[in-house]
């Protein structure tokens, strides 16, 4: 895992590459758009972390580069901007997510988490949470790398739920995701195969935990 | 001292009608005057009245009984003599001329003079007075021409079918201008209008000045003046805000990298807690900002929607604080508004029910059919410190502990104001607090 801050403030920076290291791996601090286009003809970075403002420009012009190259990093943006204009030029450059300054170290660890388990799951279509793997193409959950069997529309709803695991999946979209469009659609009904499922999931040792929301949905978490 | 705006459509209409008459009637009355009497005008209308005053006894022998007008005519014109001729008898007033006596045909008096044959009501000039045998009643007069003046006041007080069919033509032209004219001159305006309300929220559109006629290039150059200065001093106040959050963020989070290094546990929990509720208020201060000084866009939107939305996102919240949030809400329910400036303020307000409510270990987001959205906590409640307004004021709070940045409220307050929605703080029932917006329906929403 090889990480890449783009962050041209004396103390953040360094406190940036240090944190993340110690969570995901090694990090490199540049401080200039130059440099950061110069570290990234070196070599592949899984993850960039930049903040917006550097002298030489807006960072969010290095994204649309970032997205050319393979393997795509994946891109978390840093920015003081919270004005909802501003996130959403940021998400529409390319970029994978975006943390509003100031943040708390465990956020910019789980964000940094959460970006690159999409990515790898755009990548290689495998994400996992916890103890639990779910592997897209091949459309097979493992715990603890022992193969877990399950019903088809069971399977459906934990394919649904790892997609977005750590955000709250919408009951309407899990209904989508299960049900075809000539299938009846019993109003509790996923609720008894999400129930199944997650008894299921607690007899093989999985420590991810499906949480329940009423009236809102359902939220895939490592159970931490 | 208010001055009533009439429509200048109107005004114009009136005063071009009114114009286009005068000119015809002083047209036509001047033409009348400059072909003046010969005496045929002034003898018909002398003719007619003698026609009243002529009175037959037993024997059919005619008199005259002059009628009030016939003794102002005698007056008015000293000169004016008539023969009246029946086969009974004649009646005569005045210097009759020798030559009529005589039986000549009018044609050969050099003085102007008439003959009228009565035909019941009906006068007929007679070309020859004593042509043709036996007529019943002949009035034959002369000696009274009509003056210029005169002749226009005699068709005015008699008006023949000449005088009303010009009547009828003004009439027509004065009805035309007024219908036509308004719709002429307002059509434009009428287009200008809608163009401009097109422009709505567009950023940088603009009202074309080439395609409105030259009355109303003024007025869409200064309007298009005015959208330059508002798009100027909304771009100036979103740089301003947007360099107010980095300036103060970034100290912020400099400090909070700081912080790390504070090796007395203890004591870093307390900084962290207090550099995370100066955040809060940064960011509340700046979304507060942003909504007093930027133009909300409106558009229909399904409440339920964005309320589950809102909800959803505060979970991670709600989760970490051990709180169970709930949703309820069935269908669509459509209000008018913007969908940011709402998810703000259920934002908002979950954050507040979570953070001050949380006692009760869930909170429940509700959209009743009627355009109302609760957010419901049942913790301790806002208690009586607050009443009415009181909470909804910038940084008011509900308990005196330091904690919350007191603007949640008004944020909320704000957004409610903004869709003309009403915000209402009431008690949950068994304890704990419930805050309601209730959206205008649809068709009466701003």
């Amino acid at each position: 895992m090889r990480l890449l801050v783009i962050e041209d403030d004396a103390d953040l920076g360094p406190w940036l590459r240090e944190t993340l290291e110690q969570a995901l791996g090694g990090a490199d601090l540049v401080a200039t758009l130059d440099e950061a286009r110069a570290a990234l003809q070196v070599r592949p970075f899984d993850l960039v972390v930049m903040d917006r403002r550097m002298p030489d420009g807006d960072a969010i012009d290095l994204v649309s580069m970032l997205r050319r190259l393979t393997p795509r990093p994946s891109i978390l943006v840093l920015t003081a901007l919270d004005d909802p204009n501003d996130i959403a030029r940021a998400l529409d450059a390319g970029a994978d997510d975006y943390l509003a300054k100031p943040f708390e170290p465990v956020e910019l660890i789980a964000r940094a988490r959460a970006v690159l388990r999409r990515n790898q799951l755009d990548q290689k279509g495998i994400t996992s949470v916890a103890n639990l793997r779910f592997d897209m193409p091949a459309r097979a959950a493992y715990i603890d790398d022992q193969p877990l069997v399950l019903p088809r529309r069971e399977l459906a709803l934990l394919e649904a739920l790892m997609r977005r695991a750590g955000h709250v999946v919408l009951r309407e979209s899990l209904e989508n995701a299960v049900y075809g469009f000539d299938d009846e659609i019993q109003s509790n009904a996923i609720d008894a195969h999400l129930s199944r499922l997650r008894k299921r999931l607690r007899e093989h040792g999985c420590l991810a935990e499906i949480k329940p929301l009423r009236g809102i949905g359902y939220l895939m978490t490592d159970g931490a | 001292m208010k001055r009533r705006s009439r429509s200048i459509a109107a005004s114009a209409a009136m005063l071009l009608g009114g114009l286009i008459s005068a000119l015809l009637f002083c047209l036509f009355m001047g033409f009348i005057a400059f072909y003046g009497d010969d005496g045929g005008v002034a003898q018909f209308d002398i003719a007619s009245e003698i026609r009243r005053s002529i009175r037959k006894d037993a024997s059919g022998k005619p008199s005259v009984t002059p009628t009030p007008a016939l003794l102002t005519y005698q007056r008015q014109f000293p000169q004016l003599w008539y023969q009246i001729s029946t086969p009974e008898g004649d009646v005569a007033y005045g210097e009759v001329p020798p030559r009529v006596l005589a039986g000549q045909t009018i044609r050969d008096v050099p003085a102007p003079r008439s003959a009228y044959r009565v035909n019941g009501k009906d006068l007929t000039l007679e070309a020859s007075a004593r042509a043709g045998d036996a007529p019943d009643i002949l009035i034959e007069l002369g000696g009274a021409v009509y003056s210029r003046t005169e002749v226009i006041f005699s068709l005015l007080r008699e008006p023949d079918m000449t005088s009303t069919m010009l009547g009828a033509v003004l009439l027509i032209i004065i009805l035309t201008t007024i219908l036509v004219v308004p719709t002429l001159i307002v059509r434009p305006v009428r287009r200008a209008a809608a163009a401009a309300e097109e422009i709505g929220a567009k950023e940088g559109a603009r009202l074309p000045v080439t395609e409105q006629p030259a009355e109303l290039r003024p007025l869409a150059l200064a309007f298009n003046r005015a959208l330059d200065r508002i798009d100027a001093a909304t771009a100036e106040q979103r740089r301003f805000l947007s360099n107010a959050a980095h300036e103060l963020r970034t100290p912020l989070t400099r400090l909070r990298t700081r912080l790390e290094r504070v090796q007395d546990q203890e004591i870093k929990a307390e900084l962290v807690g207090e550099l995370q509720s100066l955040s809060g208020t940064v960011t509340m201060l700046l979304q507060l900002a942003r909504l007093t000084s930027q133009p909300t866009e409106m558009a229909p939107l399904d409440l339920v929607a964005i309320a589950r939305t809102a909800a959803a996102r505060e979970v991670p919240t709600a989760l970490s604080a051990g709180i169970d949030l709930e949703f309820r809400g069935e269908g669509q329910v459509t209000v008018s508004g913007s969908a940011q400036a709402i998810g703000i303020g259920l934002s908002n307000l979950l954050r507040n029910a979570i953070q001050h409510g949380g006692a009760g270990g869930r909170v429940i987001v509700e959209v009743a059919p009627t355009g109302r959205v609760s957010v419901v906590d049942f913790g301790a409640g806002i208690g009586k410190a607050y009443d009415g307004r009181a909470i909804i004021e910038p940084f008011a709070r509900g308990k005196q502990d330091g904690s919350g940045t007191g603007l949640g409220l008004a944020i909320v307050a704000q957004i409610a104001a903004l869709h003309g929605a009403s915000l209402a703080l009431d008690e949950t029932p068994g304890g704990g607090t419930t805050v309601s917006l209730t959206f205008p329906p649809m068709a009466a929403a701003v």
